[in-house]
């Protein structure tokens, strides 16, 4: 008797037999023990192997897949505008929600106030009523800035990646819960999909969002986040220009920029990234021309929001190119960027560049170069309180920034932008942090806004490690991003685990690091179910980081206060 | 947001066509997709996203990689959409993106070496709340033996098992996902079965 090939258990087995080949398999098998044995081994197999790759991240992250997908459509039809040039569209169309989205989307308007309470201007080219080297006045014009765009969603970019961020870096601190608290009403938009060009979508304020998203995306994979929703736009340096080291953040201040000079400008850069021009940065010079941009700060009217957030976008998705600007595109670009160009120069003339330079944690640092690479070179050196002003700053001048220990920042300027620039140690493995000293979900992007604030200015701690233990590291980083996004405490019980394997396999500083950020998401899953498994988990790990570590370390410090806050219960946070 | 419909696909370990489904069935949706209407996109992606999600998974078992290559399928199905044959069944057609984008991803990458944590990492990931730790921690070193031994395997392989012990294609379906005729998709499933049983056999002493 020939027993069954393998082959042909396989098929058996999956019910891919049939007729008379099923009729001798199935006789020859009730007559046959070796294959009944081999046949139930197969299935064995089969089911282990179902159990062993399955994976279900859970209703939240489906939650809101659908929107994601469409921001990354909307990025790739972003990007594939770019190339052929398409038909120059002068306006672009209201903000318009995709039914896709998904509601847990943030709205701009909290991304924008968030903004304003954390992302801490570091350095701002100003409107011309600002006084060189006036560090006081700049920082309230910020705020004064800041402030119109907390009404007008779409008018600040950048505000999406501030949510976030400062929020998830403060989420182990005591009274700081993720995001939504900051987070006003989403603004009501119209579902952007009725009437849209399906196959090559136009640029709207969701999409734009797509492109930056797209942008980070490509640069470095990662788990998404419901925040990606919001808008976003980065200037061109920060996705092209920049190492990719660099934490470098760009509040986009359309709102201001619309005064006169500044938002004129704003194509400029792209045209400075990109030999040639986007048709959406044409289109946004149009749309600003054709709209006879008021003299004063432009009001939240949600209509305009788009084109600069699109435009802006736009002219961050560009490839850079040394080659600048001026040169490149059609001869209505270069006309329309020669024009702001021109009035930015005239503004840029009368108007200094101070900020502030920071590390990644947020803390300000002194002995920082500063050089401003243009027509002219100008530099500078941060003072002890990391303030700095540079004179004659001009749209598409190129600014680096260096400082021993940290990786440089190089990146071109943007006219009429808040810029906030976070210099990132050198060595670590990336912004990818997922809490605490991490700073919530950092994704590792090109020139991605927002750093991890709160990632101290120190050696990357699992720099010796082996590469699969610094891979699990950033799958342990990513669990907690996506604990921060998912605010389940069962998606904090797993980045736990994640953390609590590597800090198993690591020893001293590597190990401290893994146990405290494992302990700081028992924490986070308890803050969430507060209940007694949860606490039992955030007690014996945080007694037992405390008993183990040096007295020195700070992170011991802030266990015991956690320990405080246990006895406390908590509601009293 | 999720219509029930999506859900029930969703849920389902397959992802394709379930007919019982109230709302549009799949042929309207990819119909109206084509005429542009990214709403019916949008319940498309709904309807598939934990089908392609898992699969995604099986075959990276990376949450980030998985995250990424189940949007990436969503956005280049987009745009192909309009190339898609109507009257064929979408899973098959949004599978075969996955494993494309899979096999370019494992042509790209050196997998992980086989000392890596990962699966240690990914056992931790999976403890649920309500799990027995000591009846957790014996599960998760068997899968993480099989997800090692799996890993070994050629991305074909890994394909052809993912699509068939996860997804529970049919063997037509995984032909089209693969484009290969019905009688590879057998001869291949064999040989990856086979294979991985050696590996397991290898890897715990003969005890599987």
């Amino acid at each position: 008797m020939t027993h069954l090939s393998p082959e042909q258990l396989s098929a058996l087995h999956d019910g891919a037999l049939a007729g008379t080949d099923l009729a001798s398999a199935e006789a020859h098998l009730s007559a046959c023990e070796a294959c009944r044995v081999a046949m139930t081994e197969l299935a064995e197999l089969d089911a282990s192997l179902d159990a062993a790759l399955a994976h279900d991240p859970g209703d939240a992250y489906f939650a809101d897949f659908a929107s994601r997908v469409q921001t990354r459509i909307a990025a790739e039809a972003a990007a594939a505008e770019v190339a052929p040039a398409p038909v120059v569209r002068p306006v672009v169309p209201a903000p318009r929600r995709s039914p896709w989205f998904a509601p847990r989307a943030f709205g701009f308007a909290g991304a924008a106030a968030a903004l304003v309470v954390t992302a801490g201007l570091a350095w701002m080219l100003f409107g011309r009523t600002l006084a060189p080297t006036d560090l006081m006045r700049a920082n309230e014009m910020r705020s004064e800035r800041s402030e119109p765009a907390a009404g007008a969603p779409a008018e600040s970019p950048l505000a999406e990646q501030a949510v976030p961020e400062p929020t998830m870096q403060s989420a182990p601190e005591p009274g700081a819960q993720p995001g939504v608290g900051t987070t006003p009403e989403r603004p009501a938009v119209a579902p952007f999909m009725k009437d849209a060009v399906p196959v090559s979508p136009r640029p709207q304020a969701a999409r734009a969002l797509g492109s930056d998203e797209r942008a980070r995306a490509t640069a470095h994979r990662q788990t998404s986040t419901e925040s990606r929703t919001s808008g976003s736009v980065q200037p061109p340096a920060a996705n092209e220009a920049m190492t990719p080291k660099l934490m470098s953040e760009v509040t986009g201040a359309s709102e201001p920029a619309a005064s006169g000079p500044a938002a004129t400008a704003t194509p400029a850069p792209a045209a400075a990234a990109s030999p040639a021009p986007p048709s959406d940065a044409r289109r946004e010079a149009e749309a600003r021309h054709d709209a006879a941009p008021s003299t004063t700060p432009r009001a939240p009217a949600a209509g305009s929001a788009p084109s600069s957030g699109w435009g802006k976008l736009k002219a961050f998705t560009q490839p850079a190119s040394p080659a600048p600007a001026l040169a490149g595109g059609t001869a209505k670009t270069r006309a329309l960027v020669g024009q702001s160009l021109d009035l930015q120069q005239s503004a840029a003339a009368i108007e200094p560049a101070c900020g502030v330079v920071r590390d990644s944690r947020g803390t300000p640092l002194g002995g920082a170069q500063l050089t401003l690479l243009g027509a002219t070179t100008r530099s500078a050196r941060s003072a002890k309180d990391g303030s700095f002003c540079l004179e004659r700053p001009m749209v598409g001048d190129t600014l680096l920034v260096m400082r021993v220990g940290y990786e440089p920042v190089r990146l071109v300027l943007v006219s009429s932008s808040a810029l906030a620039l976070a210099l990132e140690p050198v060595g670590t493995l990336g912004s990818q942090d997922g809490l605490v000293a991490g700073g919530g979900e950092t994704r590792d992007r090109l020139g991605s806004a927002l750093g991890a604030r709160t990632r101290a200015p120190q050696p990357d701690v699992y720099a010796r490690e082996s590469v699969p233990l610094r891979e699990a590291v950033s799958a342990a980083r990513d669990a907690a991003a996506m604990a921060a996004r998912e605010r389940t405490s069962l998606a904090w019980e797993r980045a736990a685990a994640a953390w609590r394997a590597i800090g198993a396999a690591t020893t001293d500083a590597a190990s401290y690091d893994a146990r405290f950020r494992e302990i700081a998401a028992l924490r986070e899953a308890w803050l969430l179910t507060p209940d007694a498994a949860h606490r039992e988990r955030f007690e014996q790990a945080a007694a037992a980081f405390v008993v183990g570590t040096p007295r020195a370390l700070p992170e011991r410090a802030t266990v015991q206060r956690w320990q405080q806050e246990l006895r406390r219960g908590p509601a009293s946070r | 947001m999720d219509s029930s419909a999506g859900r029930n696909r969703d849920a389902g370990k397959t992802g394709p066509d379930d007919a019982g489904n109230a709302g549009p069935s799949d042929a309207d949706l990819v119909a109206a997709s084509q005429r542009g209407d990214q709403a019916a996109f949008g319940e498309i992606v709904r309807r598939y996203q934990r089908a392609v999600h898992r699969l995604a998974w099986s075959l990276t078992r990376s949450a980030s990689d998985a995250d990424d290559l189940a949007q990436e399928t969503f956005v280049r199905a987009w745009g192909a959409i309009g190339r898609f044959e109507t009257g064929q069944p979408l899973y098959p057609w949004l599978a075969r993106i996955v494993t494309n984008q899979a096999f370019s991803l494992f042509r790209h990458r050196r997998r992980r070496p086989e000392t890596s944590i990962e699966p240690l990492v990914e056992a931790g990931q999976q403890w649920g709340v309500d799990d027995d730790p000591a009846d957790h921690s014996a599960r998760s070193e068997r899968d993480a033996q099989l997800r090692e031994c799996f890993d070994a395997l050629a991305p074909e392989h890994q394909a052809v098992l993912a699509l068939r012990s996860v997804q529970d294609l049919s063997y037509d379906e995984i032909a089209k996902v693969l484009e290969v005729p019905v009688g590879t998709v057998m001869s291949r499933l064999s040989r990856a079965r086979a294979e991985l049983k050696r590996r397991l056999a290898e890897r715990t002493g003969g005890a599987t």
